[in-house]
Order: C-alpha cells, then sequence, then structure tokens
C-alpha cells in the first residue's frame, strides 16, 4: 500500500537517483559550458544518444560492459570530431555557438528519430541489479536507482579528483582562466581544449548509458533535458564542480518531490529555480570558492 | 501639411528611395501572377517582422536576449482570444503589439544585472517556462480559433491597393524616369532603361490580371456563392495585411534606428560603459529598445494569427526565438534589410524543405514516409550549420565588408573602364 509516508520515501529516493541523473548530464556540461564557455545546446542530444547506443549495444550483443564502455569512446570521438571542425573558430562568440549547436541538436534530433522512431525500450533482465526491486520500509524501489546513485557518486569523485588533483585539471584550469597567459608557460592550449570538449561530450554519453535502464531511450529525454541540463551548472556556479554537484542535488530533490505533490509546477519550477539564481546572485548559489 | 514641404519630401523619396518603390510595387502586384505567391508569401512577411524585430535588440543595442518567443506568442495569443471575440482586426494588431511591448519591455529589466551569456540563458528560461507553465496549467491542448475576421472578407480592401498600386507604379516611374535622365554613361543608361522596360511590364500586365480577375468579379457579377467570395478575397487581404504589416513595422523600425535614439542604442553596443559616462541612461535606452522590439514581434505575433487560423501553444515554443535569431544572424545584425529578407529566408526553407518529402521518398524506399517527413528539418540543422561557418556576419554583412571590390568591378565594366 502506498501511504502517504511511502509515496515520501519514494519521492526522497526517486529525488536522489533524479538528482544524480541530472548531474551525470549536466557533468560535462561544467566542463564545456562552465569553463570553457561555450554555449553547447547539444549536450542533451549527445546524453540521448548515449542511451540510445547503450540499449542498442545492449540488445546485439547482451554484453551489459561493452555497451557501456562502447558509448564512452564514441562520445570520445564525436566530441574531438565536433570540436576540432566546429566549434573552434568559434570560441567567445556566443550568438553563433547557439546557432551552431542548435544545428547540430536539430541535427542528431532527427537523426535519432528517424533511426529509432519509436524509441527503443530496455528489456526485462534476469539480473537483479538491472530490473530487480528491493523493499525499503514497505516501499518497493527499483535497485538501479541505487546503482544510479552510486554511479553519478563515483563520477563526481573522478572528476573532481581529475579536475583539482591531476595535472591535466590544472592545465585545464589555467587555460580557461587566461588562455594568453597559459599559452605562454607553454600548454598547448588548442589540444587540451580539444580533449576537454571531448571529455565533456564522453561525460554525456557516459551519463545516458548510466540512466537508460531506467529510463529507456525516448525522444524525450534530449526534449527534456536540453533545458534542464543548463539550470544545474548555472544555479552551482560556472565553474565550480562541487557547486554543480549540490545544486543537482537541490533541484532533483526539489523536481520530485513538486512533481509528486504539485504536478502542475513540474519542470516550470527547476527553470524558476535558475531564474530565481540567476536574478539574486548571478554567479551561482555555490560559485564564490 | 505645407505644399512645398510635401513636394521637398516627394523628390527626396523619388530620388533616394526608388529601389525600394519599386520593389514595393512589384511586390504589390506579385499576388496576381500566380496562387503560389498568396499561399506561401505572408508567412514569410511574418517571419520578417520577427526578424527585423530582433535585430533591434541584437544588432542595434547588442544584447543577446533567447526569449523572443515571449513576446511573440503572448501578441498571437492576445491578438487571437480578441478576434475570437469578435473585436476588429485593428484593435487586436495594437493589443497585441502592446502586450508585445510589455512583456518584453518586463524581461529586459533583469539586464542590469545579469550580463551575457547569463542574461540569454535567463531569458530563455523565462520563455520557456511561460510555455511549459501554460501547457502545464492548462492540461488540454490550447487551442484558440480564430475562425474568419470580417475584416479578411471585406471587398474594399482589394480597391484602396489597387489604387495604392497605381500611386506607387505612377511616383515611382516618375522618379524612375528622372533618375534615367541624370544618369550620364551610356552603358548605365542602357540598362536602367531595360530594367525600367520589365518594371513597367511587370506592372502593366499584374494591374491588368488584377483587375479582370478581382475587382471585375468584384463590381460586375451579381450574387457571388459566398464560398467562391471567400476563395477569392482570403488569400488576397492575408497577403495584403501582412506585407503592410511588415511595410509599416520596417518603416516604424528605420525611423527609429536612423533617429538619435538609433544612435543612442548603437552606442550601447559598442561600449555601454562609455555610453554611460557620456550621460546616457543605459538601462532606460535599454528597456526602451526591448519595448519597440517586442511592439513589433508583438504585431508580427498578431500577423501570424491572420496567416494561420489556430492559435496553439507552438507559439511560444523556443522555435520561434530560433526564426528570429537565425533569420536577423543571416541577413547580417545591424543592418534593417538584412534581416528583412534573413528572416523570409529562413521561413521559406523550412517551408520548402518539407516539400521535397515525396522527392525523397522515391530515392530511398527503405525509409518510411513519416521517417521522412523529419528528413527536411534535419538539412535544415546543417544549413544552420554551414551558414554559420561560412557566413559568420550575415549576407548583407559579408556584403559590406568584402562586396566594394565586386562593386569597383561592376563599376568598372558598365562605365566602360573609365575610372574616377
Amino acid at each position: 500500500m502506498l501511504t502517504s509516508y511511502g509515496i515520501l520515501i519514494s519521492a526522497l529516493v526517486d529525488g536522489l537517483s533524479y538528482a544524480m541523473m541530472i548531474f551525470v548530464i549536466s557533468a560535462g556540461l561544467v566542463i564545456i559550458f562552465g569553463l570553457m564557455d561555450v554555449f553547447n545546446l547539444a549536450h542533451a542530444v549527445l546524453f540521448a544518444l548515449g542511451a540510445y547506443f547503450f540499449i542498442q549495444i545492449y540488445l546485439l550483443t547482451g554484453n551489459y560492459y561493452l555497451s557501456f564502455i562502447l558509448p564512452v569512446i564514441i562520445g570520445f570521438v564525436v566530441g574531438a570530431l565536433i570540436e576540432r571542425v566546429l566549434i573552434k573558430p568559434l570560441y567567445g562568440k556566443h550568438v553563433l555557438q547557439l546557432l551552431l549547436t542548435m544545428g547540430i541538436m536539430i541535427l542528431f534530433l532527427q537523426i535519432i528519430q528517424i533511426t529509432w522512431p519509436a524509441g527503443i525500450y530496455f528489456p526485462e533482465t534476469d539480473v537483479w541489479i538491472l530490473s530487480g526491486t528491493i523493499n525499503v520500509l514497505g516501499t518497493r524501489i527499483r535497485v538501479y536507482k541505487f546503482i544510479v546513485i552510486l554511479g553519478g557518486l563515483i563520477v563526481f569523485t573522478v572528476i573532481d579528483l581529475l579536475l583539482s588533483k591531476t595535472r591535466f585539471g590544472a592545465m585545464l584550469r589555467a587555460g580557461t582562466e587566461n588562455r594568453e597567459l597559459a599559452e605562454a608557460f607553454g600548454i598547448n592550449i588548442s589540444f587540451l581544449f580539444t580533449i576537454a570538449f571531448s571529455l565533456g561530450c564522453a561525460l554525456a554519453f557516459l551519463g545516458g548509458a548510466l540512466v537508460a535502464p531506467l529510463t529507456h531511450a525516448t525522444i524525450e529525454l534530449p526534449v527534456t533535458f536540453t533545458l534542464l541540463s543548463f539550470v544545474v551548472p548555472v544555479v552551482g556556479g560556472m565553474k565550480s564542480y562541487r557547486g554543480s554537484f549540490f545544486a543537482s542535488l537541490l533541484i532533483g530533490i526539489i523536481d520530485r518531490l513538486v512533481a509528486y505533490y504539485f504536478s502542475w509546477l513540474s519542470f516550470a519550477i527547476d527553470l524558476l529555480i535558475m531564474i530565481v539564481v540567476l536574478l539574486i546572485k548571478p554567479e551561482g548559489l555555490f560559485g564564490g570558492e | 501639411m505645407n505644399i512645398s514641404n510635401f513636394k521637398k519630401w516627394l523628390e527626396s523619396v523619388s530620388k533616394s528611395r526608388l529601389t525600394s518603390l519599386i520593389l514595393i510595387t512589384i511586390a504589390l502586384v506579385l499576388p496576381t501572377f500566380s496562387k503560389q505567391f498568396t499561399i506561401g508569401l505572408p508567412i514569410l512577411f511574418v517571419w520578417a517582422t520577427l526578424a527585423i524585430s530582433y535585430d533591434i535588440i541584437l544588432g542595434f543595442c547588442g544584447i543577446p536576449s533567447f526569449g523572443h518567443a515571449a513576446p511573440f506568442g503572448l501578441g498571437a495569443f492576445t491578438a487571437a482570444i480578441l478576434l475570437s471575440h469578435g473585436h476588429p482586426l485593428v484593435v487586436a494588431i495594437l493589443a497585441g503589439a502592446f502586450v508585445g511591448a510589455v512583456v518584453n519591455a518586463s524581461m529586459s529589466l533583469p539586464c542590469y544585472r545579469v550580463k551575457g551569456i547569463y542574461y540569454a540563458i535567463l531569458t530563455l528560461a523565462i520563455a520557456e517556462m511561460i510555455h511549459v507553465l501554460i501547457s502545464n496549467i492548462a492540461k488540454t491542448t490550447v487551442a484558440i480559433t480564430v475562425g474568419t475576421t470580417p475584416e479578411l472578407i471585406s471587398n474594399i480592401s482589394p480597391w484602396i491597393f489597387a489604387i495604392l498600386t497605381i500611386f506607387l507604379w505612377l511616383f515611382s516611374t516618375y522618379a524612375y524616369v528622372k533618375d534615367i535622365k541624370n544618369t550620364r554613361y551610356g552603358r548605365v543608361k542602357t540598362i536602367k532603361i531595360l530594367v525600367f522596360a520589365a518594371y513597367n511590364l511587370i506592372i502593366l500586365y499584374g494591374t491588368y490580371r488584377y483587375f479582370e480577375n478581382v475587382l471585375l468579379t468584384l463590381l460586375w457579377r451579381k450574387n457571388i456563392p459566398y464560398v467562391e467570395l471567400v476563395r477569392i478575397l482570403i488569400p488576397l487581404n492575408r497577403y495584403y495585411y501582412t506585407f503592410m504589416l511588415m511595410l509599416l513595422s520596417y518603416i516604424f523600425l528605420y525611423r527609429v534606428v536612423r533617429s538619435p535614439l538609433g544612435t543612442i542604442f548603437i552606442a550601447i553596443r559598442e561600449n555601454p560603459e562609455r555610453a554611460e559616462v557620456i550621460g546616457y541612461n543605459v538601462f532606460k535606452y535599454t528597456v526602451l529598445s526591448f519595448a519597440i522590439s517586442g511592439f513589433v514581434a508583438g504585431i508580427s505575433g498578431a500577423s501570424y494569427m491572420i496567416c494561420i487560423p489556430t492559435a496553439t501553444l507552438e507559439v511560444l515554443t523556443v522555435d520561434k526565438t530560433f526564426i528570429a535569431l537565425l533569420g536577423s544572424v543571416i541577413g547580417g545584425l545591424g543592418t534593417l534589410i538584412g534581416p528583412l529578407f534573413g528572416g523570409m529566408l529562413v521561413g521559406l526553407l523550412r517551408d520548402y524543405l518539407s516539400k521535397i518529402v515525396p522527392g525523397i521518398h522515391a530515392l530511398f524506399p527503405v525509409l518510411t514516409v513519416q521517417q521522412l517527413q523529419l528528413l527536411p528539418s534535419a538539412i535544415l540543422g546543417v544549413i544552420y550549420i554551414v551558414i554559420v561557418m561560412l557566413l559568420p556576419y550575415g549576407i548583407l554583412g559579408t556584403w559590406y565588408l568584402k562586396g566594394t571590390g565586386v562593386k569597383r568591378k561592376i563599376k568598372m565594366i558598365l562605365m566602360g573602364r573609365r575610372w574616377h
């Protein structure tokens, strides 16, 4: 029986897994939009492509690990191509970036719809982790939601360590802070930015692959998340990785609770949070280091 | 008005606006040549109006607002609601324009605090939130059916437009003859005379067809069935109303841009801090530019309701912002005539591409028609990418940057290689 208590628990777990989901979506965008300042509207479409590839490869091979790793590699290559050919001449020109990435978005969106007209659904499997449910205080909850939460935490940790502790992270932060100075210190900025952009795209594909068993791959995915993926970096503070993690927790939980109790406000509330944050504190809630 | 002043004004118009006069006159007789024009062109005029309204804020004030769907959509909704309650068209258009102005001006209020890319994403979010909120609260499909407004089946407007056409034709002919007289070089003169002859042929034939098909039918035939009357009048009136709205908006914005106010807008675009220091209230003028732009966007929303009989939530989607944005970028930001044609070009691409579906289906029978219907949008995406990569300053902007050499060459050929 779903009591109000049960609803609250499932809303909370839902909120947490949703938070992690939008975190992995916007994880790549924090690099691309937050650090490199590229207005990438196509990010959510890349994320959706990850989900589509994951399920398609899973249906073809039946191998979970392969279908998880291949999309990430594809994402890296696609990202490198996009950056080298299209984005490179447009650094710093936001209006043109918007138009360009919108073109990419429309193109990929139509390719997705032409290739998979009805979307593809993740099949029921015998694997407990993928399709099973677990009983939490009298409420049945998909196990995979906890996997998504775990995956989000792992992604956060890895990215955080990568950006704050490694040489690559330091170079990237230096390059986005002051391009000329970093170049003068002998950093190959052009190569670095290509790697960073591809990393962002690979993260988008990874996010898609991670959440695909939960959300399935339908055209709703890119349509909903195109704007939502921008909410997290903006609310969290553009250059702050931890900020966007907390922001996605905040937004995910608020969004799910609102969706459970006031369904007419759902999605609008996310945009509302972003608008209010932009009006009150344009540098983001957690941006002040 | 003083007669000699009026004469002076006519003289100046005939000197400096000859090309525009000719284009307007041709546009007025265009619907008589083919049904295709009356069906296809009105919606292009709407997109052109939207694009020039957007150019005021992005091209002249230099502020990237991505929420232009809001003034357009809300203007369209206001007009649709008023029209469906039986209010006159003029009232609906003005109300739509005022709603657009108010909406856009209120969207500009945060711009003194939120700058650049943040402002862009803020406006994108606001416009999308309006759309989502309305669709969530309404729960069902929102659709306001306008029906046939009495102005669209009025049989007086064809007469007005016939008189206008003839007046413009006489005026432009007078100006053209004067211009030919003042031309010194032989080759240029010959070309001008040839163009003049072609122009007159077009107008004469068009006016003749117009009289034969429309005016005489209205005048002589008694008891025309209502259905046939509607079939003749509605496309014609649609064409003329949307065209006139576009023309009036263009003239209005042209006056604004060429006035001291427009210079202040350009000053804000070039260097806001400096404009502030010189003594202009930058915030006030930004809000003003948004209000002007929203006013015209509201007009384009209302004229969209002339073309499309039912208002759905589709008018509020981000798509409309992108038409405006792409139209003004293709045409050339910071010019006014560029976005006018840019907006029409974008509309034409969207329209034309959706018509090639059957042809592609014959080529690739593997794909179903439903799948192929998506292909034009995919091609449109590629076109966006190509345009942004190849013409970042727009067509007119590129012409201004690189066209002088071409112009000089043409001049040299025309003047027989004489060099001044």
